[in-house]
C-alpha cells in the first residue's frame, strides 16, 4: 500500500481494495447533470440578485443621510440662532445686533440726476417650494387648488402585458408590466386623470407658456407617464432609455405636427411646439402595448393625478372656474369651484363606476 | 407603473450576462470523477446523487471565495468531505432505527458467490467505520486510498503539513483496524 507505515491488517487492505476496485456503475446521469447545472445556475442568480439588493440598500442610506445633512444645513443657515441653545435644553436669549446675520445686500437704482437710493428687499423667512412650471405673473398672489379623483366601481385587476414576443424585452425588463389604462388604488383613488382648468379665466390675460419642455419617456418597454399634460406653444422631448428600438408613432392628431421616428437607442428627439387644444395618443409601431396619451391645453393650471389619487393646480386666482377632469376611458367629469382667495381649496371628483 | 419581480423573468434577464464559471465545462468534465468519489463512500446511486449535487452547491460558494486551480481536486476532497457526512448521518440512524437497507445489494435475485458477498461486507463495514473516524483523518484517509492523491495533495487541501497527513494516515489506520476487529459492531444490512 504504497509508502504508509504497513500495519499488515489484511482484512483492512482488503476491504480498501474492495471499495478503490470495484467499478462503480456509470454516473452522473445525464438529467442529474442538467439538474445540477440548472441549481447552480439558479443559486448564481440568486446570489447576484441578493448583491444587487444590498448596493440598493446601501445606496439608499448614503442618499437619506446626504439629504438629512443637508436640511440640516439649510436649518442652521436659515435659524442660526434657533439651535443656539445649551445641554439644560433652554433656549439662549437672541444674539446682540452685532452678531446677528447681516442682511442681504440691498438694490441700488439710480433715477437720472436723483442721488442713488437704496431698496432694501422684503426679509423673508420663508420661501414657496419652486415648482417647473413658472408661475404666471399675473396671478403671483393666488390660491393652490388640490383634490383626489375617485373611482366609483370596482377597482379592475390590472391586465398583465404578454410581451415574450420581444426577447429584447423581455431581457430589459426587470418585472413584469402591466396596462396602465386604468389603475384604481385600494382606496378608490385614480391615477392618470388630467384635471384642468377649463372656463372662467379672465379674457384677454397673457399666460407665459412654461419653459420647460414636456418629457414622454420609452422606458422599460412601456411609455412614461402613461398620461402627460402640456399647454399650447409648449414643446415636447421624446425619450428612450431602452438600449433597444422604439419607434414613435403620434395617431389621430390634427394640429400637433405628426411624428413618425425610431430612436434606435438611448438617446431624445425635440416635437415641435403644439399648436392647439386638442388630445391625442402616442404609440411605438414596433410594440404595440406601448401607449400614451398627451392632452394639449389652453392654459398651465392643470395636473395629472399620481399615483395616490391627486393634483395640484397652483397660482389659480380668485374667481369662479369650471373644472375638467379627463380620463383615458371613463371619459370627462366636470365640476364648478368657486376661489375666494387666502386658504387653498380642495375639490374632489368621482368617475362613475362601470 | 406597477412592476412586480418574478423569478421567470428575472431569471430570462440574468441568464445572458451570467457567468464567470463555467460550470457547464466543468460538470461535463469532472462531474463523472467526482460522482464516482460519491459512489465509492456511499454505495448506492440515490445517496451518490444527492451527494454530487450537494458537492456542486458547496463548490459555488468556494469558487465565490477564491481562485481554484484545479477544480478536479477541490471538487473531489468537496465531495468526500460530504459523502463522509452522509454516511455519518446514515449510520447514526441506523444505531437508531436498527439497521439500513442498501436496495443496490438487491439488484439480483440470485444468491451471491460466497467471495463477492464477503467482498460486499468488508466495504460495508468499512464505510461504517469511516463515518466513526474524526473528520480530518476519514478524508485524508479516503484521499490517499480511495482517490489516490499524494501526502503533498492532500497537505496542500486540508491545510496541513505532509508530516501530519502521514500521522492522520497512522491514526486513521489504527482506528480501522480496531473498528473492523470488532465483528458484529456494525450491522449494515
Amino acid at each position: 500500500m504504497r509508502d504508509e507505515p504497513n500495519d499488515g491488517d489484511p482484512s483492512l487492505d482488503r476491504a480498501i481494495d474492495q471499495l478503490r476496485d470495484v467499478p462503480p456503475p456509470d454516473g452522473p446521469t445525464p438529467l442529474l447533470a442538467q439538474r445540477t447545472l440548472a441549481m447552480l445556475w439558479e443559486a448564481e442568480l440568486q446570489a447576484e440578485r441578493n448583491r444587487g439588493r444590498w448596493i440598493v440598500r446601501i445606496a439608499a442610506a448614503i442618499v437619506m443621510g446626504v439629504s438629512a445633512a443637508a436640511v440640516t444645513f439649510s436649518f442652521l443657515q436659515r435659524h442660526p440662532h434657533n439651535v443656539a441653545s445649551d445641554h439644560s435644553g433652554q433656549t439662549s436669549p437672541s444674539p446682540p445686533p452685532a452678531m446677528r446675520k447681516p442682511p442681504p445686500p440691498s438694490v441700488t437704482v439710480a433715477h437720472g440726476d436723483e442721488p442713488p437710493h437704496a431698496i432694501a428687499p422684503q426679509a423673508t423667512d420663508f420661501e414657496p417650494p419652486q415648482t417647473s412650471r413658472p408661475r404666471p405673473a399675473a396671478f403671483a398672489s393666488a390660491v393652490t387648488l388640490t383634490g383626489r379623483v375617485y373611482y366609483d366601481g370596482r377597482p379592475p385587476v390590472p391586465r398583465l402585458i404578454d410581451v415574450s414576443a420581444c426577447p429584447q424585452c423581455l431581457a430589459a425588463l426587470r418585472g413584469p408590466i402591466y396596462d396602465e389604462s386604468m389603475l384604481v388604488n385600494d382606496d378608490g383613488t385614480l391615477q392618470n386623470v388630467v384635471v384642468s382648468v377649463s372656463a372662467g379665466l379672465p379674457q384677454g390675460t397673457r399666460i407665459p407658456v412654461p419653459p420647460d419642455p414636456l418629457v414622454l419617456d420609452q422606458k422599460y418597454c412601456t411609455f412614461e407617464p402613461h398620461v402627460v399634460a402640456a399647454m399650447v406653444g409648449q414643446e415636447m422631448l421624446l425619450r428612450n432609455s431602452d438600449r433597444l428600438l422604439h419607434s414613435s408613432h403620434s395617431m389621430d392628431s390634427d394640429a400637433t405636427p405628426l411624428f413618425n421616428f425610431a430612436l434606435p437607442t438611448v438617446g431624445q428627439r425635440r416635437i415641435e411646439p403644439f399648436q392647439a387644444v386638442e388630445t391625442f395618443k402616442v404609440k411605438c409601431d414596433l410594440h404595440p402595448w406601448m401607449s400614451a396619451w398627451v392632452r394639449v391645453l389652453p392654459n398651465p393650471y392643470f395636473d395629472v393625478t399620481r399615483s395616490d389619487g391627486t393634483f395640484t393646480i397652483r397660482d389659480l386666482p380668485r374667481g369662479i372656474y369650471r373644472l375638467k377632469a379627463w380620463h383615458e376611458l371613463l371619459g370627462v367629469v366636470e365640476k364648478d369651484v368657486t376661489v375666494h382667495g387666502g386658504e387653498p381649496v380642495v375639490v374632489d371628483f368621482t368617475f362613475p363606476g362601470r | 407603473m406597477v412592476r412586480l419581480a418574478t423569478g421567470s423573468v428575472v431569471a430570462a434577464a440574468g441568464r445572458r450576462k451570467r457567468r464567470m464559471v463555467d460550470w457547464d465545462a466543468i460538470i461535463s468534465r469532472d462531474g463523472p470523477a467526482v460522482w464516482r468519489t460519491a459512489y465509492r463512500l456511499l454505495g448506492n446511486r440515490a445517496d451518490a446523487d444527492d451527494c454530487f449535487q450537494e458537492t456542486f452547491l458547496a463548490a459555488l460558494s468556494v469558487w465565490g471565495r477564491q481562485a481554484v486551480r484545479h477544480p478536479r481536486a477541490m471538487l473531489q476532497r468537496l465531495a468526500t468531505a460530504r459523502a463522509l457526512d452522509r454516511l455519518r448521518r446514515r449510520y447514526r440512524r441506523a444505531h437508531r432505527e436498527g439497521g439500513v437497507v442498501e436496495w443496490d445489494a438487491l439488484r439480483s435475485a440470485d444468491p451471491r458467490p460466497p467471495q463477492l458477498a464477503e467482498a460486499a461486507e468488508l466495504s460495508d463495514r468499512l464505510r461504517a467505520a469511516l463515518s466513526d473516524l474524526p473528520p480530518k483523518q476519514a478524508q485524508a484517509f479516503c484521499l490517499y486510498y480511495l482517490d489516490g492523491w499524494d501526502y503533498q495533495q492532500i497537505a496542500d487541501h486540508v491545510g496541513a503539513t505532509v508530516n501530519a497527513v502521514g500521522v492522520l494516515l497512522h491514526r486513521a489506520r489504527h482506528r480501522l483496524r480496531e473498528l473492523l476487529g470488532e465483528v458484529g459492531t456494525y450491522d449494515a444490512r
